[in-house]
Formats: C-alpha cells, sequence, structure tokens
C-alpha cells in the first residue's frame, strides 16, 4: 500500500498548500513553491484541495507504485514516463503494481507536482503536511525524500473527479525569461528615484542562491538608503527585500515571518506562484501594477481556475 | 491611554496590510502594544489568516477572495479603534541558557572587538551579564528577539547575510540580541551559540521560549558546550 523512491531527484518533497495560523511563532507557509500547480494536480484529479503531493526540483525522482492508482503531473516538464511510455503533463493516468514513474530534468521551470489518487500518508505539524526543511519538520521526517524511502498510501475517501475539465488546464508557458507583476512595498521609498525606475526596467539574473525561502537576483545594484537600525518588520512570501549591498532577494514559501531589510514591491498572488518556478540562470523582470489592478487580475485567474480561490 | 486617531495602517501587497505601531500615539513600549494587539485580533475576528507582530509594526494577511482591500482596511481600522490597550501579564519565569563564546561558534566576535574598542572578555561579560526580556518571537520558528541589549553592543546588520547559520547561533542587532533555534540563512552579527534545544516540532508545544520571559545567559566553555550536546543526544 506504498510507493518507493527509486531515486529521489534533486530536492523531491512532500508538500500541501502550506501552514497557516502561526507566523507570529516564526513559522513559515511552507507548502508547494509554486501553489497554482499544487492545486491544479489536486483539483484535476479529484483530490481535496488541502492534499499532499511531491514537489520536485529540476531533476524529478523516479517511484515505483507498490499499489494502484491515479497520478497526475502539474508545473515544469521533467518529461515523465511510466515504464518507458511518455506521459502528457495535466493528464491523469493509471498506474499499476510494479509501474514505475521515471521523471527526468526540466528546461523551463523549476518545479513539478505529482498528485495521487490515494492520500499520501504523513503525520500533519501544525494544521499542515508540507515539509519545512530548515526546521526538519512535516513532510517525510521533515526531510527530502531519500532512495529507498517507502511513502505509505490510503485511498482517499473524498474523491470528486473533475477530469472532465482537464483539457482546459494545460501547462502555462514556462520560460527563462520571466516577467512578474509587482506592486510597491512598505518601504519603496527608500529607493531613490534612479533606483525606482532600474528596478521596474532592469533584467536580473537568478543566482544559484535560491532555494524555497528566497531568491536572490542578480543586477545593477539597487540604491538603498537606510538606517542600519530598521527593525525587523513581518514578511510573507511574494516581498522583495533588499539588504545594504543592493542585491535584492525574492521571497518564496518558506519565506521567514520577520526581517530587517526594505520591503521594496511585491509580486501579489496571481503571479506568486511563478517565484516558485525561477531556476538559477533565469532571467527575471518587474513590471509596476496597482494594488486594484493585481485584485482584479487574481478576480479573472480564478474565473478560468476556481480551484485558485479556496483562501 | 490615549485614544487613536486616524491609525497609520499601510496595504502591504494585495492580501495584507500593515500597521505601523511606531506613528501611534501611544504610551507604551511599541512591541508590548503589538502583541497585545495580536492576542486582541486572534480572539477576535476570523477574517485575519495570520496576525504577525513585529517590533514597531503589525501585519494581518487576509484573502482577497473574502473581503476587499477597503473592507480589509476598515475593518480593521475599526479594530483598531475599539481596542484597550491592556499591557499582558508578565511571565516572569527565568530561563538560563548556557553560551559558548568560543571562536569555534562566534564568526563576528572579532569584528564586534574592533569596532567597539572591546575584548572578547568585556563583550562576553556585558552581553552575559544581564537578564533580558522575549520581547518577539519571529523570523523562523521559534526565533527569540531579546531586549534590550546595551549600548556598548549595538551592532549593525550584516550587509550580506550569512547562508549558513548553526543551531543555537546567538546574534545582536541594534538593541536586540537573538537566538537561532535553527540552522539557515541570518543577518545579524553571531558571537556565540547555545546547545539549548529551543525549538522542537516533536513536542505538544514546540517552543520553549515565549514572549515576556525572562532570560540570563551563563558563559560555558567549548567542553561544556559538547558535554550539554552529549546529554541531549544520548
Amino acid at each position: 500500500m506504498s510507493i518507493e523512491v527509486i531515486t529521489p531527484g534533486l530536492q523531491t518533497t512532500i508538500q500541501d498548500e502550506g501552514r497557516s495560523g502561526w507566523r507570529h511563532m516564526g513559522v513559515p507557509q511552507s507548502g508547494a513553491a509554486d501553489l497554482f500547480s499544487c492545486k491544479a494536480a489536486n483539483y484535476l484529479l479529484g483530490k481535496a484541495c488541502d492534499s499532499a503531493v511531491i514537489e520536485c526540483t529540476l531533476t524529478g525522482p523516479r517511484l515505483s507504485f507498490l499499489k494502484e492508482m491515479q497520478i497526475l503531473i502539474t508545473g515544469s516538464d521533467m518529461n515523465p514516463k511510466i515504464n518507458d511510455k511518455q506521459l502528457d503533463m495535466y493528464k491523469p493516468y493509471s498506474v499499476n503494481v510494479g509501474d514505475e514513474l521515471v521523471m527526468s530534468a526540466c528546461s523551463y521551470g523549476c518545479r513539478s507536482y505529482i498528485a495521487f489518487s490515494d492520500d499520501l500518508v504523513c503525520n500533519p505539524i501544525m494544521g499542515s503536511q508540507s515539509t519545512y526543511l530548515p526546521a526538519n519538520f512535516g513532510g517525510f521526517n521533515g526531510k527530502i525524500l531519500q532512495k529507498g524511502d517507502i511513502i505509505q498510501t490510503i485511498s482517499s475517501p473524498n474523491l470528486t473527479s473533475k477530469l472532465q475539465d482537464s483539457a482546459e488546464i494545460t501547462g502555462q508557458d514556462f520560460t527563462n525569461q520571466w516577467c512578474l507583476k509587482a506592486i510597491p512595498g512598505p518601504e519603496f521609498e527608500v529607493l531613490d528615484q534612479s533606483s525606482q525606475t532600474l528596478l521596474f526596467s532592469e533584467t536580473f539574473k537568478v543566482s544559484n542562491d535560491s532555494d524555497r525561502m528566497g531568491s536572490r537576483l542578480i543586477g545593477k545594484n539597487l540604491n538603498v538608503k537606510t538606517t542600519d537600525h530598521m527593525t525587523s518588520g513581518p514578511l510573507f512570501p511574494g516581498t522583495l527585500q533588499c539588504p545594504k549591498d543592493g542585491s535584492p532577494i525574492l521571497l518564496g514559501s518558506d519565506a521567514q515571518t520577520l526581517g530587517g531589510y526594505p520591503r521594496l514591491i511585491q509580486v501579489p498572488l496571481f503571479n506568486q506562484h511563478l517565484i516558485g518556478q525561477l531556476r538559477p540562470g533565469d532571467s527575471i523582470e518587474f513590471r509596476r501594477i496597482s494594488n486594484e489592478e493585481a485584485v482584479e487580475e487574481l478576480k479573472q485567474q480564478a474565473l478560468s481556475f476556481p480551484f485558485i480561490a479556496n483562501i | 491611554m490615549k485614544k487613536i486617531v486616524n491609525p497609520p495602517i499601510i496595504h502591504y501587497g494585495d492580501d495584507a496590510l500593515l500597521v505601523k505601531i511606531q506613528h501611534l500615539a501611544l504610551t507604551c513600549k511599541p512591541n508590548e502594544y503589538a502583541l497585545a494587539l495580536l492576542a486582541y485580533l486572534r480572539a477576535s475576528n476570523n477574517d485575519w489568516i495570520d496576525v504577525v507582530p513585529a517590533e514597531e509594526s503589525l501585519a494581518v494577511r487576509y484573502s482577497p477572495f473574502r473581503l476587499s482591500a477597503k473592507e480589509a482596511y476598515s475593518n480593521l481600522e475599526k479594530q483598531i479603534d475599539e481596542f484597550d490597550y491592556q499591557p499582558l501579564t508578565q511571565n516572569n519565569q527565568l530561563i538560563h541558557i548556557p553560551v559558548c563564546y568560543h571562536d569555534k561558534f562566534a564568526p563576528d566576535m572579532h569584528t564586534v572587538t574592533q569596532q567597539k574598542v572591546l575584548s572578547r572578555e568585556e563583550v562576553i561579560k556585558i552581553h552575559s551579564s544581564i537578564t533580558y526580556q522575549v520581547t518577539m518571537i519571529g523570523f523562523t520558528p521559534g526565533f527569540s528577539y531579546l531586549g534590550e541589549l546595551p549600548e556598548q553592543l549595538f551592532m549593525p546588520r550584516l550587509a550580506v547575510p550569512k547562508l549558513h547559520l548553526l543551531p543555537g547561533s546567538i546574534g545582536i542587532s541594534g538593541y536586540r540580541t537573538g537566538i537561532y533555534p535553527l540552522g539557515g540563512p541570518g543577518g545579524w552579527q553571531i558571537i556565540g551559540c547555545t546547545p539549548m534545544k529551543l525549538f522542537d516540532s516533536e513536542l505538544n508545544n514546540p517552543f520553549k521560549l515565549s514572549t515576556g520571559m525572562t532570560i540570563k545567559f551563563s558563559a560555558i566553555s567549548i567542553e561544556q558546550f559538547q558535554d550539554h550536546q552529549n546529554q541531549v543526544t544520548r
């Protein structure tokens, strides 16, 4: 009644929609770095939206099924195959006992999500099954999946198939050159005029210092006029904060809850999931948008993809 | 308590609001107000997915599918208006935390002694001679902000944050000292490390420290640090 990890891939973890209600104790949201793809996977398979999925990073795992079930893969295309048969993304497949799912490396985007008709068995910590690696809790013993790990599964009691909709949700247009919308943040004004303009025109590069907590961006240095003793303030996923060295950090789902660097811009919800698809070496630009426009875009997105609206 | 007029609330992205407490006309310490407001908002309202207090501000996160930006703003404004600040009852429990200030655990000690023109012994003495209050929890699970640090040890944040700190690292920044219960990145100047486990997700209450507690550091040798770690893992 389980799934065996034959090879783990680069950084494969169990995730879900993340934790809420614990930020006042320093506990980050965690959950899928690309929430859109995670929710799409569960939705298309008819799973409850808070079901746990497997998140794969850059290079996916090889999994052996010890029980028959259905699977569906979304997000970045890691060329998934079952027993050498090529799979389409965003389409459900039945797997039999002994079948092997083999995923390789992706060229566009960074993360894939595998949803399962069975429920993955892992203890929720503070209301979520998502893995938070810095503190090693949640998911599979708080760790990235290793060769030989066996993930127990149980039949899901409430499967309501939405497969008829699957034709409408196909892969998103992943790229190596991203353009994200952003709203000026609480400390936007610590940038001088030319740095404000630069922030919305410069092409930054995603550095190798990138993980689920945040991506360090490389570009022309922003001129941050700030005092050394700015006290720590609340932070959320999607915030671009900038230390004094002028190299900004775009925060992801494991973002710390408080921080002392100026919060320059905020990537709004309708674009935030794309942060989870940034890969080292990609380029990224920011385009200014107002709060009202961002909410309007979010509502438009929810008309096409109702599964994003459960927050 | 002075009545608050026009609370300085600003929008933070499309799903959060930020209260700038330092701009309110208050007679109490901003962080004490933040903690009391946190308790009030968490007890009285379902609008907020998360309430995040900080030293001089507080943020709430809401669902833009359930509340418009205007509604969220006016709801929060009304709540702050109705909120009658009472100091939270202090938790006077004194916790002793052993700290090893050996070079191995104190990558920024040299910078601190140079900039402050103090010897290591003086830095250790100043840091471990007084008691601190836990003024805030946040950043990463269980990270504790302690105050107030004596002015002789005020240091700026690092211009470039470190990527990998040891669990238990003790840092200083401005008028705060803080404990990183987990490894990972951090931007404070690190002057020591405690072997004490301050966050344990296996426990019903994973958090050893909570706001209001009183903390006293005691300097230990590197041998004592290792003994302590061996005892814990045994």
